[in-house]
């Protein structure tokens, strides 16, 4: 019962240490490994198992440990999160048997930490496999969905099968239930039955009488077992689909019909799918036979393998004290090749050849997002280009990528041939709102065919006929945008920050964490290709045609798929290569500056300014790796024949070794399988470096080293009136580019600016900060009284200019710029530098020369919050608003430029100190 | 096969083991909680989480009970034991699901020998006998009233006891657990050792403090209730992820399924009883020495008694439960009204009107003589009931009577009654008003049936899944998943004998006064009436009876659409006087032969014989109900020459998973679509089957997005019905057009689907979303809901409504074939309630829409078109609200 209860927990930890449904909770994840393998731990013993296994056994044992144990120190060090655990808890359980110490508690942690590690291996293997393929497609396959609409049938309900969904009546609605691999075979189920039959695999291995139960006996034991166990998940799995509909149904019933339905969150709960696990674990304990003995026999059967403390020395006085001997190093060598052979076949994303870096832009068929009208400070809404002002646009993209590319469109009136698109290295088609015609789709795909990369941006819910429209180019190559909306499992279902996997895709790998929008996802089916952005913790709804804009209100609806998904795609065509992505708010124009935006962009039309090689080596590379495989097996077939040399010539001791030579093959697999990985990263890094600008235009840093106000999040300000979310957008207007950075990297732009800092700066980074702006660098710190942990002066000490921070001013504000004159409510007096600013006579906003760069200092940031830039900029701005704007780019413009400012004109001393009452955006 | 001690003289082994092995004691109480999930003892369940529970529980005790060596005869008994469990516990009877409990414990008893083969008899006979408890209780209505009245003194014991007032019927009072455990205890009594008095009370103080502290914890539900904190769900208008929380899903559980209680106490005691007083020893004939002893037996000469002694034990069970399902559960019904006349009293809350167009008039019943008329009844109204006016009435049809009786009146009705004539009363939440004051316990004086002054609050929407309807030819066979009684909100209703209750409203209570049913909203209480609510009733007066219904919802003009199956039914019960399991002489057969049957297996206890004669209760109890549905199978004929049209009768199909929703007010209902009918002369009614008699008799027939493909019988219907005249309407989207291809494609009609799934070639069509069109001016827009693409399969067709421009597709397509005319809307919820709003007002476009589209297709109507305008100022609001390209035009 123990060792069952002990995989149920392996197998339930996976939901809680991963976002796979739900975000994960580290320590209930912490709890049920512990748990877990502490239920192995005092899980009866198999009968033959060799017990002898601390501080005891021969040399060679010894120095297969030490091998294993340093094999799986680089895996423990490069896998993430939950996946460490796996190799973690083998090492410890080899640590803790090199002990000179052989209490029976410590043989007990032993052999249920290593057990515990190798069904989580396992169990970890699985579930990205079981990722990959669900990613693919959740529903599941004819006659399955037919079957389970029939056994909902069966509980009463009318019911039948509708596509990939199983229709149910409710006097509510009908509900459509999606029919998904989730549902009938969850992460937690699928993860038992793995970790089971790695535990029973494990424990054959272990098993110690090879005279007594020959190998044939040992395998057919095994595969009854695993009979035993199939049989028991495959009786289980309906009625635990049964039970979990019939809970959703109940809940239906007992809903109240006002408020929004809300029954389908069973289904993924972690805890739920826990709790499921207690039947098929009494099953299993019930049915599937286990060779096992009681504690109080495992003492009756440890004598015969007491064997004396090590003595490495007198039993192997001619070998390395570390190296086992050469029988059992081949075979977990060929095992690390092979591995390895497979990380890179899976991980590998050829490169290829580099085009010329001609990029156009399709305007054509496409009425959303366009790039023709400039991000500038003059055009916010009116006149709208098409539905929504400058903010869904994508002109910065363009202006962005200009600084790397040849930019050139593909307008409204060009034809989509082959002549037009002769001249083109990547296709971006960006939001179609209209079909390509068959001789168009022809174009593009020779297009891809001959050589060239297409990008294709979607959005959630085929909005605006998107994904019909892109779907007709690239349902021949296999793949599909799905009509749906991807939300995360957060608190807030619109969160979904994705990072990217340790061995990235050479598209990502500059990218840092991201946050979606609106993403679609992508339905690959069995296609081939790859999946460039690939995250669980996701759930999806289908598009609400009855809005507008088809965004359904977020709702955990029966139609949901949840789970993993795919929200980029990249496939390869002819000598070409085609990257479909699914969420083209992001790269709008309000949205460009935000972390992993432009690097998302370049990274993707660069992977695509590429030839795909001619030959794809990765099948080869899986051939290669099977034949590796099974050179490892016949090696190790005759290693273990070869058993005598090692001394083990007991069958307990033989028993023993089997276990060493598994341990090591799973610590040579894992070695292979982090050298090859790191292998793969390092040739992608190499062999796609970051492209050069070629006509670089101004970058401006946002400083988040320092600052912490709160900035946009997607197309809306985070904060109010201590949010800049709208002044960090509207600088981009300054025909510059604007990314977020925190660190050293702070230095990498041509300007930098920190709003509000708050966050105490380092002496070295302000001998950094001095010596930038000594090179030319420009600094721009805005502060405001606001900010009551203001650090700004520490980030102008070097400069000679400061914030009086106890000075708080108000007051009509006079500048040296043709702008309309504005009332401050509160402002920083400056000391130092020369005024460009004042209200009254106290100098508010001042700029210093030092070295080669200029600082500028503004004491009045709280004008340009998030309230008092209007909110939002999806609405036209009034008068007032828009004279803050004009304040703003008259400083920063000619600052940018790296033009003197304009000095105040003298002030009237009559106006100090005046009390001037700003109530807000509409009065000013 | 194991037999009592005391029944051989024989040479015997003797089995030493006296304690039950806990894998048999597992199963005994996985049975018993699969029997009171059955028998419904577990409070408030889903119907499907309620079975699945049950196969659950049934699952366990069969694995738990499954012999470590079994022969190939027994695995064939057990797993035909599970497979009838699997396929006949789905009936909706409780007393079929608790009976094949029986029969699986019967034949885990066969399978099994020495003290575990008892042990499980003895479940199975305890098991038994709460079925046949339910079986009495759903059958013979005395008995229900018994049961009930017991569970009032229960329920009111402990209320006084704990200081708490409690009013509780049979179910929450826990009466099938006190009959299972009382049966079993019985029998545990018998076979374990002497002395038994002391054990004996034990038990019994044991079972009576498990149901006082179930009761007790029932009693103080409210305070719990409240004790634990209401989650606030975070919803906003951008967001409806709530977040399910701990107390949310404990307060859903009070005092709904406190029953749970009662199960893990009594459980705890079964368990108890079995595991820790050691058994009688179990004696198990040598196999030798009773062939040896049953040779001799046979060629001795063998009393007649004897012989007639053992063929009552071995047949009587089976006979008897076959007389059980003959008396109890057959009535056969008669399927129209051909001939018969009602008269509805005309002074009450009353509106005998109908929507009509240009009228914003909704009205009540107006629709009630139509279906009448339907099924050949006349129906006529009368303000006075005069004698002849009753004479040749056949049913006397009161709805909520508001004015004083005139005692000449009353003396008619009731001479009408006991002349053999019905009185229908139909009740809603009284009213007390200067001119208008409810009466009818003022017309139901002379019976035992009274309108109590509460409301009959049901826990789950419209009662669904929550109603227990008692044997009667009008509720014989309804599955209540859909609310076929269309009951909502009504009073209670007291009765006491000779009136027996018809449907019950198990989940529910009794809210004093009228304000739930204004405001919708009601506490629960402990001092009020907790579950086991009277809805209808009936008692036999003089020779003729009284009916009466406790809610007028089911006669009124929507809801009507629903619930005509059951009015139906109960109307030509009413009128034929057709002899019902209610007659007081099959009451007492039924009762007595369900006595006889328990008493006969009791005395003899055989495996087998506990797996026949529950089956063959099962059998005939499915057998007789279904009989008694199929009988009074309704098919209503709108082809009437009163009427002003050709046909009046429109269906809207039920039967195949439709994508509206069965809440008539919801945002997907179909309220206004019915009322839109009504205006137009039909008479809407839901098709519970397309069946070719069915659809003969109908000139419209209108799909709405099903999930469930049609037949072959049903397209081949379906063109009979379109060739000679009707109409087919078809409302369906991209998104759920897959299943309706086929019937389209035999109209040479498509909707494409959507969406495409990969590795399919099929051109995706193009959401066109929310679009608003002019229906005549560009002021009179109707709205698609999200439309899609019509497309014709040869080009042939008429476009009714399409986009301006060239295109080959349409928003409405429309085909003739033979007399008739096929319609396809490309859009699921055109015809939804939120495409209707605002309110359905006189001048609401869609419903001049719908006019114009039903003049138009309707065989033998004239064309109506919509007035023009006042006012033409704005030039193409279309071209605003729809988008370039989008705007449909209709085309005559």
């Amino acid at each position: 019962m123990q060792l069952w209860i002990g995989i149920a927990l392996l197998a339930g930890s996976w939901l809680l240490g991963l976002d796979y449904f739900f975000y994960a909770h580290s320590f209930a994840w912490f709890a049920t490994v512990v748990a877990g393998a502490a239920a192995l731990s005092f899980a009866p013993r198999n009968v033959n198992e060799p017990s002898a296994v601390i501080g005891e056994g021969a040399a060679t044992d010894r120095r297969i440990t030490f091998a294993s144990l340093a094999l799986l120190l680089p895996a423990i060090w490069f896998a993430a999160w939950p996946y460490r655990a796996a190799p973690l808890l083998i090492a410890i359980g080899l640590a803790t048997q090199l002990l000179p110490y052989s209490a029976p508690i410590l043989k007990r942690i032993v052999r249920g930490t290593i057990t515990a590690g190798v069904i989580l291996l396992a169990q970890s293997l699985a579930l990205e496999l079981y990722a990959g393929l669900t990613m693919r497609s959740h529903d599941l396959p004819w006659p399955l969905t037919d079957m389970l609409a029939w056994l909902v049938g069966l509980l009463g309900v009318d019911a039948t099968a509708d596509g990939a969904t199983v229709a149910m009546h409710s006097l509510r609605q009908t509900h459509r239930l999606a029919a998904t691999w989730e549902m009938l075979l969850d992460p937690a189920t699928l993860l038992f039955f793995i970790g089971g039959v790695a535990c029973l695999a494990f424990r054959t291995f272990q098993t110690v009488a090879p005279v007594l139960q020959p190998s044939t006996a040992r395998w057919r034991t095994l595969s009854a077992a695993i009979r035993g166990l199939t049989i028991v998940i495959a009786a289980w799995l309906p009625l635990r689909a049964m039970l979990l509909i019939g809970v959703y149904l109940h809940r239906v019933l007992r809903s109240d019909p006002d408020r929004p339905l809300h029954a389908m969150n069973h289904f993924f709960s972690p805890w739920t799918l826990l709790l499921l696990l207690i039947p098929p674990v009494l099953l299993a304990w019930r049915f599937v036979r286990l060779q096992t003995t009681t504690v109080d026999e495992e003492e009756t059967v440890a004598p015969n393998n007491e064997l004396s403390p090590p003595n490495c020395e007198a039993s192997c006085p001619s070998s390395s004290w570390i190296f086992p001997p050469s029988p059992f190093l081949l075979p977990p060598c060929l095992i690390a090749l092979a591995v390895a052979l497979f990380t890179v076949a899976v991980y590998w994303n050829p490169v290829g050849g580099r085009n010329q870096g001609r990029v156009k832009i399709v305007e054509r068929h496409s009425q959303w997002s366009p790039t023709t009208k400039p991000y500038d400070t003059n055009w916010y809404v009116e006149p709208r280009l098409f539905d929504e002002g400058s903010g869904y646009n994508y002109a910065r993209v363009y202006r962005y990528l200009g600084q790397y590319y040849e930019m050139s469109r593909l307008l409204d009136d060009d034809k989509i041939d082959d002549a037009t698109l002769a001249d083109c290295d990547v296709l971006v088609i960006k939001m179609p709102t209209e079909r390509y015609s068959p001789d168009e789709i022809k174009a593009v795909s020779q297009f891809v065919e001959q050589g060239g990369g297409l990008l294709l941006i979607g959005d959630h819910t085929n909005f605006k006929g998107s994904s019909t429209a892109m779907n007709d180019i690239v349902r021949p190559m296999g793949f599909i945008f799905r009509d749906d909306l991807l939300f995360g499992f957060g608190p807030s279902p619109y969160d979904q920050l994705y990072k990217k996997p340790a061995v990235p895709h050479p598209a990502i790998q500059r990218l840092p964490p991201l946050d979606f929008a609106v993403s679609c996802s992508i339905a690959p089916g069995f296609s081939r290709g790859r999946a460039v952005i690939a995250d669980t913790g996701l759930w999806s709804m289908p598009a609400d045609y009855h809005f507008e804009n088809y965004h359904p209100i977020p709702q955990y609806c029966p139609e949901m798929r949840y789970g993993a998904f795919v929200q980029a795609w990249a496939t390869w065509q002819g000598r070409g290569r085609v990257l479909a992505f699914t969420d083209s708010t992001i790269f709008s124009n309000f949205c460009l500056g935000q972390p992993g935006k432009a690097e998302l962009m370049l990274g993707m039309v660069e992977w695509l300014n590429h030839r795909s090689p001619w030959l794809d080596p990765r099948p080869w590379l899986t051939l290669l790796g099977v034949l590796v495989l099974a050179g490892a097996i016949g090696t190790s077939r005759a290693a273990a024949a070869a058993g005598a040399p090692t001394g083990l010539s007991s069958s307990a001791n033989g028993g023993r070794a089997r276990q060493d030579r598994v341990l090591l093959s799973i610590a040579a697999g894992c070695f292979g399988w982090t050298v090859a990985s790191l292998a793969v990263a390092g040739l992608h890094r190499w062999s796609l470096p970051e492209p050069a600008r070629k006509n670089p235009q101004p970058l401006v840093v946002i400083d988040r080293a320092f600052s912490q106000v709160p900035l946009s999040k997607g197309a809306f300000p985070q904060g109010k009136e201590n949010g800049y979310g709208l002044l960090e957008q509207w600088i981009a207007r300054l025909d510059c580019a604007t990314v977020r950075k925190a660190g050293n990297e702070v230095f990498f732009g041509d300007v930098l600016v920190s709003i509000c800092p708050s966050r105490s700066v380092p002496q070295e980074f302000r001998d950094r900060l001095a010596a930038y702006v000594a090179q030319g660098g420009k600094l721009v710190v805005i502060d405001s009284p606001a900010n009551v942990n203001s650090t700004a002066n520490s980030l102008l000490w070097p400069f000679g200019i400061s914030f009086q921070g106890n000075q708080k001013r108000q007051g009509r504000l006079t500048t040296g710029l043709k702008t309309p004159s504005l009332d401050i409510e509160s402002a920083c007096e400056t000391r130092g530098g020369e005024a460009v600013a004042r209200l009254g006579p106290h100098p508010v906003a001042a700029f210093v020369r030092h070295g080669k760069g200029t600082v500028l200092a503004i004491g009045f940031a709280s004008l340009w919050n998030d309230i008092r830039m209007g909110e939002t900029g999806m609405t036209e701005p009034d008068p007032a608003t828009r004279s803050r704007y004009s304040l703003l780019f008259g400083l920063l413009r000619p600052f940018f430029a790296g033009q003197a400012l304009p000095p105040p004109p003298k002030a009237d001393r009559a106006a100090d100190d005046a009390l001037l009452k700003e109530i807000g955006p509409a009065e000013l | 096969m194991p037999v009592a001690a005391s029944d051989l003289q024989t040479p015997r082994t003797v089995e030493v083991t006296d304690r039950a092995p806990p894998a048999i004691v597992l199963s005994v109480l996985a049975g018993f909680a699969a029997a009171w999930l059955a028998s419904g003892s577990t409070g408030l369940l889903g119907r499907p989480l309620q079975l699945v529970l049950m196969w659950t529980a049934l699952a366990v005790a069969i694995l738990a009970a499954w012999p470590r060596k079994t022969s190939f005869g027994h695995r064939l008994l057990l797993s035909s034991a599970a497979l009838f469990a699997l396929l006949l516990t789905p009936s909706a009877i409780p007393a079929v699901q608790v009976l094949a409990v029986a029969v699986l414990l019967a034949a885990l008893a066969q399978v099994h020998r020495l003290l575990p083969a008892r042990l499980l008899l003895i479940a199975s006979l305890s098991v038994t006998a709460l079925g046949c408890y339910t079986l009495a209780r759903s059958t013979v209505p005395a008995f229900w009233q018994v049961s009930d009245l017991i569970g009032s003194l229960l329920g009111a014991i402990v209320g006084r006891l704990v200081g708490q007032p409690l009013s509780v019927g049979a179910t929450f009072a826990g009466l099938d657990y006190l009959v299972l455990t009382g049966a079993f205890c019985a029998a545990w009594l018998l076979c374990t050792p002497a002395p038994r008095r002391p054990r004996a009370t034990w038990a019994a103080i044991a079972i009576v403090a498990a149901q006082f502290v179930y009761l007790a914890f029932l009693a103080y539900s409210r305070k719990l209730f409240t004790a634990i904190p209401e989650p606030i769900l975070p919803l906003s208008d951008s967001n409806h992820v709530g977040l399910w929380t701990w107390s949310g899903g404990i307060r859903s559980l009070i005092p709904w399924n406190l029953p749970l209680l009662a199960l893990l106490l009594h459980s705890a005691i079964i368990a108890g009883m079995i595991r820790l007083v050691p058994w009688l020893p179990v004696v198990e004939v040598d196999p030798r020495e009773l062939e040896r002893k049953e040779e001799e037996e046979r060629k001795k000469d063998v009393p007649g008694s004897v012989i007639v002694a053992d063929m009552l034990f071995r047949f009587g069970p089976v006979l008897l439960a076959i007389a059980v399902a003959l008396s109890g559960s057959l009535a056969l019904n008669r399927p129209d009204l051909q001939g018969k006349k009602i008269v509805a009293y005309d002074r009450g809350y009353l509106d005998w009107l109908k929507p009509e167009y240009d009228s914003s008039h909704q009205g009540f019943y107006g629709l009630l003589p139509m279906y009448v008329a339907s099924l050949g009844g006349e129906f006529t109204h009368s303000r006075d009931l005069t004698a002849d006016e009753l004479a040749k009435a056949d049913v006397l049809l009161a709805i909520h009577p508001d004015q004083p009786w005139p005692q000449d009146v009353l003396q008619r009705v009731w001479e009408f009654v006991r002349r053999g004539g019905s009185l229908l009363v139909v009740a809603e939440p009284p009213v007390s008003e200067p001119d208008s004051k409810s009466s009818f316990n003022e017309l139901l004086a002379p019976s035992s049936i009274r309108v109590q002054l509460d409301t009959a609050v049901a826990q789950t929407g419209g009662w669904s899944q929550s109603y227990t309807p008692l044997s009667h030819a009008s509720t014989l066979g309804m599955n209540d998943l859909r609310n076929p009684f269309g009951i909502q909100v009504g009073p209670s209703l007291r009765v006491s004998w000779p009136a027996q209750p018809v449907i019950i409203g198990q989940w529910g209570w009794s809210d004093p006064g009228t304000d739930a049913a204004v405001t919708g909203r009601s506490p629960y209480s402990t001092s009020e009436r907790l579950g086991d609510l009277v809805l209808a009733a009936e008692q036999p007066f003089g020779a003729g009876r009284v009916f009466v219904l406790s809610d007028t919802l089911p006669l009124r003009n929507e809801v009507l659409a629903a619930s005509h199956p059951f009015v139906g039914r109960l109307l030509a019960s009413l009128a034929y006087k057709n002899t019902s399991p209610q007659a007081l002489w099959r009451q007492l057969l039924t009762l007595l032969s369900l006595v006889a049957t328990l008493g006969l297996l009791a005395a003899r206890p055989e495996a087998w014989q506990f797996i026949v004669t529950p089956a063959a209760l099962i059998v005939s109890l499915l057998a007789c109900t279904a009989a008694s549905h199929g009988s009074g199978h309704l098919l209503p004929d709108g082809r009437s020459e009163k009427s002003e049209k050709l046909n009046f009768l429109a269906y809207i199909d039920a039967s195949h998973l439709p994508a509206y929703s069965s809440d008539l007010t919801a945002a997907h209902g179909i309220k206004h679509l019915q009322q839109t009918l009504m205006r137009h002369g039909f008479l809407p009614l839901l098709a519970t089957d397309l069946s070719k008699e069915r659809l003969e008799r109908a000139a419209l027939l209108i799909s709405i997005g099903p999930a469930r493909e049609l037949t072959s019988a049903e397209h081949q219907a379906i063109k009979t019905f379109v060739s000679s005249g009707g109409t087919f309407l078809v409302m369906v989207g991209a998104n759920e057009s897959r299943p309706s291809a086929a019937v389209l494609a035999e109209f040479g009609l498509r909707v494409p689907p959507s969406p495409v799934p990969t590795g399919e070639d099929t051109h995706e069509p193009e959401p066109h979303g929310a679009l608003s069109a002019p229906l005549d001016s560009p002021q009179r827009q109707y709205h698609f809901y999200a439309a899609w693409p019509v497309e014709s399969l040869d080009g042939s067709g008429g476009k009714m409504v399409s986009p301006s421009d060239n295109r080959t597709w349409a928003y409405v397509y429309r085909r003739s074939e033979g007399a008739g005319t096929v319609v396809v809307i490309g859009d699921t919820h055109f015809a939804s309630n939120e495409n209707f709003a605002p309110e359905n007002r006189r001048d609401n476009n869609q419903v001049l829409f719908w006019r114009w589209l039903l003049s138009n297709v309707m065989r033998g109507e004239e064309p109506w078109s919509p007035a023009p305008a006042a006012d033409h100022s704005i030039d193409d609001p279309a071209e605003k609200s729809a988008g370039p390209g989008k705007q449909g035009v209709p085309e005559k």
